[in-house]
């Protein structure tokens, strides 16, 4: 690959600049600060940089004094004779490749192409390689820098001057940091061992936590059971309440109901009563309504015509007796009156035998009596027989009129019972006896209803009554719901007992369920720290699986790349070799042309004929080591960009060569541009007379 | 009673664990009470008749007193304001020996249900002419839910009311779950309304006459939770129902997945990750894709960075190195090239945690050998 020419806009001093290359060795010559560095990076610059890239650093090689970006552009010939044009806008943030094919514009595109063309892919890559800066060479012919770690740098392929045995060194010291404190206590633990540390302490305090949740949680189940063993005591004390209750209420209920009760019974003997006064009304009405009337008008006449027809039947019952014994039995008052008069005489006859002999007045005065009852009853004898006649005439005459009177006043009478319902008056009376005993039943009745009701209406009674029965049986209801009681004092005083030593056994549940509490309030803190505890420990875990993970993808990159390398050493070494030792060879004249390197750390070791056998560079002239130096180097640049051939920028290495030196290393130079385009930056004139092309710089004012 | 008007909520999931907020867990699990506090202050102000949760109010059958305490206090406001509230219990606090809903304290409220165990049950609201019908979970049940349920048709109530936590059945999307109902159950199940619960996201699953919707939570619980909302039904006798979301959430927990292939660089990743800045927002980065700079990110320190402009960010890295970043090395022959080629054949052949090692190493690897990282 040959880069003709370098058009650069806007970069850093160059406001414009054009150059053109040619084949070979050019030269580019001016002195410090006339750009010999920023054209070196203008030609990595467009070749590596994307105008699309947003790095910051990449604005700050804008020129000062513009307003727009830079841009590039560069005319490559490639080693097929192809001729390419790279254009690079940073300020339109566009590439363009303008060959054979046509144009193409995409950023990728373009990457690979410059890949192609070059065989190195990065810019860092080129100037690890195909780029040597000033001084480097001579720093290492002098021993200021170690000779195997450049060549390790260029083996690595890496960063600039980065070698993969330092990294791998690093990344172990990077690993024994990470892990540092896991395998043994150290007072600056790494990263691993703290996040475990800090874990294993989160898990004790949790475990901590948790044991004393535990012991809050039994305490809540404890709790829990205390709840339900207060309710069932709640419960049995209620219900011993309740049944004594009951044993009360029940036994004021009964006496309640049957106060009620005997009230009703008087209530119900008043209604009794009345219906008995309504029957008798009644009957009364039915039975003696028509006697009723007939009594009211006619009672007291019938009454008086009752005792004159008694009187008159029994007026003539006496007549007609007198008159039969009057008729039948004449002489029987002469007898007695006979019978009086004998005696008289007999009895005067004693008394005056015995006035005789005892001479004394009560005898005379006996006599006279005696006498005298003898002239009466002469006198009545003779009397009543003379009116005998006359008298039982009268008698007869008697005994008609009153037979007419009551013949009269039975047909009266018969007439009048009649209408009361009567067939005589013997019947009226008879029906009136019946009918004053009903009227007096019903007084009687009355009276006591009166008596009862102490003023009330009936209606009112029946109300009471109502009322009393509603209350009876409101209270039987009552009685039989109650429920179950108890039958006796006895059992209400051992469920009184029971019931003393059940409220003892709540106050005693009730003083435990306090104490709980007191435990459970503190477990608000210890629940929310356990949570926390809980997203920590996860954290910490996650921490710990990045940072194993980490770990492990240390050991793993340190593996690779000493694998790595230990293949790549085996690969390419056998070619470093022999190309090396041909451009050694060529350089020495032959005296030199067998070089050998270490796979394990890249030392160089040159076969000397003088010596015969083996020397280290280090036992070389400090020519000889910088000739093999740039052949290992040269070498590395066929065997890395395979078979490509970037041109090689060179920024004054031989600056501090001496003139033997100066000279064999521009001979290997002039020699490796027949095949590498070779841009040789200095400042001196010295490679004039090499160079195939001469570009002047003028420094800038 | 012509009207009924529902706040319906579910998912609170109250007393979580948040094991990927770190310090942050506890604040969030504040915030949880202080919106569920808020919740109750919008159905008091709206006036509603029926407040419903559809499962998982708390996270666990043991919750801390305190969130007990916060539940129990915002009931009673309900209870205060003659709301009745209808809960059936979630995956999280399913019926059992230890369930939350058998604690006595909740018999302190005179107009809460509770849903338990033994399949669909009913209860009916007197004084809002509503009939409620429950599922209470209690575990896994076999077939389609809404199929076993009978509604009364003798009832005389205006409304009837389902409350279920399980899900939708989807082809193809969700087939299985411990509780499950199709669509076309759920058209023919003849409820006015369908208050749903378990799904973390808002979404009109209405069918028919049914309305049916999931209010998702109203905190996130989980990154990607779709939620926030509570929803305020009004039904209408007259067929004109009024389903209205209404933002109650204050955080936002946030998956995104960055295309690392779109980024050109870790400043260009920081400004992106920048305008999602909220403090009210975790944020769940997945950084996926072929990516052109591999090992520039140090996640530690973007965490670090960003974490004051959100209320928490994690950043995960799962990109991987593009093949024309890796292309560069490859064609050297040289040790980073060989590395390169040896860390590639390594994740190709493994996975898991050994694949997330070796994507490392070969981050790390390059990183040391580009000279990016230097002791």
């Amino acid at each position: 690959m040959i880069i003709e020419r370098l058009s650069i806009a806007n970069f850093r001093r160059f406001k414009f600049a054009e150059m053109e290359f040619a084949p070979g060795l050019n030269v580019i010559k001016g002195p410090n600060e006339s750009g010999k560095s920023t054209i070196i990076q203008a030609i990595l610059a467009a070749l590596y940089w994307r105008p699309s890239s947003s790095r910051r650093d990449i604005l700050s090689f804008t020129s000062w004094d513009s307003q727009l970006a830079f841009r590039f552009e560069l005319e490559i010939l490639s080693e097929k004779g192809e001729k390419w044009t790279l254009i690079k806008d940073f300020q339109k943030k566009s590439a363009s490749l303008n060959g054979p094919a046509g144009v193409v514009t995409d950023p990728q595109h373009i990457d690979d192409w410059v890949v192609l063309q070059t065989g190195l892919p990065t810019e860092r890559s080129y100037r690890s390689t195909a780029g040597v800066k000033q001084d480097e060479v001579a720093k290492i012919s002098e021993g200021k820098e170690d000779l195997r770690k450049n060549l390790q740098a260029v083996v690595t392929g890496g960063a600039e001057g980065v070698s993969s045995l330092d990294v791998i060194s690093s990344m172990t010291k990077a690993r024994g940091e990470l892990l540092k404190g896991t395998a043994r206590n150290s007072r600056t633990p790494g990263p691993l061992a703290s996040v475990t540390r800090r874990l294993q302490e989160a898990e004790g305090e949790r475990k901590r936590i948790k044991e004393k949740l535990e012991s809050i949680i039994q305490a809540e189940r404890k709790y829990m059971e205390i709840e339900d063993e207060l309710k069932a005591v709640e419960e049995e004390i209620s219900a011993l309440v309740k049944i004594q209750e009951n044993f009360i209420a029940n036994t004021s209920l009964k006496e309640e109901i049957k106060e009620l009760k005997e009230r009703y019974a008087q209530l119900a003997e008043i209604a009794q009563l009345w219906e008995e006064k309504e029957r008798a009304l009644r009957e009364k009405e039915e039975r003696f309504g028509r006697l009723e009337k007939v009594i009211d008008k006619k009672g007291a006449w019938l009454d008086d015509m009752g005792s004159r027809i008694s009187g008159l039947k029994e007026g003539a019952r006496r007549l007609e007796e007198e008159l039969t014994r009057t008729m039948a039995k004449p002489v029987k008052s002469e007898k007695v009156y006979t019978v009086i008069i004998v005696g008289g005489l007999i009895l005067l006859l004693l008394f005056m035998i015995l006035g005789v002999f005892l001479k004394t007045y009560f005898v005379f005065a006996a006599i006279g009596v005696i006498l005298f009852m003898l002239f009466f009853a002469t006198q009545t004898s003779m009397g009543k027989t003379q009116d005998k006649a006359a008298y039982t005439a009268s008698l007869s005459k008697q005994l008609d009129v009153i037979r007419k009177d009551l013949n009269y006043l039975t047909h009266q009478i018969k007439e009048t019972v009649a209408e009361a319902g009567c067939s005589n008056l013997d019947d009226y009376n008879e029906s009136k006896l019946l009918y004053l005993e009903l009227v007096g039943k019903l007084r009687d009745t009355e009276s006591k209803i009166e008596a009862l009701s102490r003023g009330r209406s009936r209606k009112e009674l029946e109300k009471e009554m109502d009322s009393l029965a509603m209350e009876i049986n409101f209270r039987e209801e009552r009685y039989r719901d109650l429920g179950e009681t108890l039958d006796n004092l006895v059992e209400f005083e051992k469920a009184r007992q029971r019931e003393e030593k059940l409220i003892e056994k709540r106050e005693e549940l009730i003083r435990e369920k306090l104490r709980l509490e007191i435990i459970l309030k503190e477990q608000e803190p210890y629940q929310e720290y356990l949570i926390s505890l809980e997203e920590e420990e996860s954290n910490l875990r996650e921490q710990l699986v990045i940072l194993r993970r980490r770990s492990e993808a240390f050991a793993r990159a340190t593996d690779w790349i000493k694998l790595a390398q230990e293949r790549v050493m085996t690969g390419i070494k056998e070619r470093v070799e022999e190309i090396t030792g041909e451009i050694v060879s060529d350089i020495t004249g032959g005296r030199y042309s067998q070089v050998y390197i270490s796979p394990e750390d890249f030392e160089p070791e040159v076969f000397s004929e003088e010596k015969g056998g083996l020397s280290e560079v280090w036992e070389l002239s400090r020519g000889t080591v910088d000739q093999v130096y740039l052949s290992i180097r040269l070498a590395l640049i066929q065997i890395i960009c395979g078979g490509r051939k970037p041109p090689l920028i060179l920024d004054d290495p031989f600056f501090t060569f001496d003139a033997q030196r100066l000279s064999r290393s521009l001979q290997l130079l002039k020699k490796i541009s027949r095949e590498y385009q070779v841009l040789l930056f200095t400042c001196t004139d010295n490679y004039d007379q090499y160079a195939d092309h001469l570009i002047r710089l003028v420094p800038y004012n | 009673m012509s009207v009924l008007r529902i706040l319906h909520t579910s998912d609170l999931h109250l007393g979580a664990k948040f094991t990927f907020l770190g310090l942050k867990g506890k604040e969030h699990r504040r915030q949880l009470l202080a919106t569920f506090s808020q919740i109750i202050d919008l159905a008091i102000t709206a006036q509603v008749d029926l407040f419903i949760i559809a499962g998982d109010l708390f996270d666990s059958n043991n919750p801390s007193r305190q969130t007990v305490d916060a539940v129990l206090s915002g009931f009673r406001h309900l209870d205060n304001a003659g709301i009745d509230i209808v809960i059936t219990p979630g995956t999280h606090e399913r019926i059992g020996r230890d369930c939350i809903y058998l604690h006595e304290f909740w018999n302190d409220f005179s107009q809460l249900t509770i849903f338990g165990e033994g399949g669909w049950n009913s209860k009916k609201l007197k004084n809002i002419k509503t009939t409620v019908y429950g599922w209470g979970y209690d575990g896994r049940h076999p077939g389609d839910i809404l199929k076993q349920l009978r509604l009364d048709p003798a009832d005389d109530s205006h409304f009837r009311i389902g409350i279920l936590h399980g899900s939708l059945l989807r082809r193809g999307m969700v087939e299985d779950d411990e509780v499950i109902f199709s669509q076309e159950s759920l058209e023919q199940c003849g409820l006015d309304y369908l208050a749903l619960g378990h799904w973390h996201s808002f979404l009109d699953c209405s069918q028919g006459k049914t309305k049916a919707f999931y209010p998702g939570p109203p905190e996130p619980i989980a990154v990607g939770d779709n939620g926030g909302k509570v929803i305020l039904v009004t039904l209408s006798r007259e067929d004109s129902s009024e389903i209205k979301p209404v933002q109650v959430g204050k955080r936002r927990f946030i998956r995104k997945v960055i295309n690392m292939e779109m980024v050109s660089d870790s400043v260009q990743l920081k400004n992106m990750l920048k305008e999602w800045a909220d403090l009210d927002c975790f944020l769940s980065v997945s950084l996926r894709g072929p990516t052109l700079f591999p090992d520039l990110i140090d996640l530690d320190e973007l965490e670090e960075e960003l974490s004051p402009l959100f209320f928490g960010i994690r950043i995960s890295n799962e990109s991987f190195p593009a093949p024309q970043f890796l292309d560069k090395f490859r064609s050297t022959g040289l040790v980073t090239s060989e590395f390169v080629r040896i860390a590639e054949e390594h994740i190709k052949n493994s996975s898991g945690e050994e694949r997330l090692i070796a994507e490392e190493a070969l981050r790390l690897g390059l990183a040391y050998l580009e000279g990016r990282i230097k002791n």
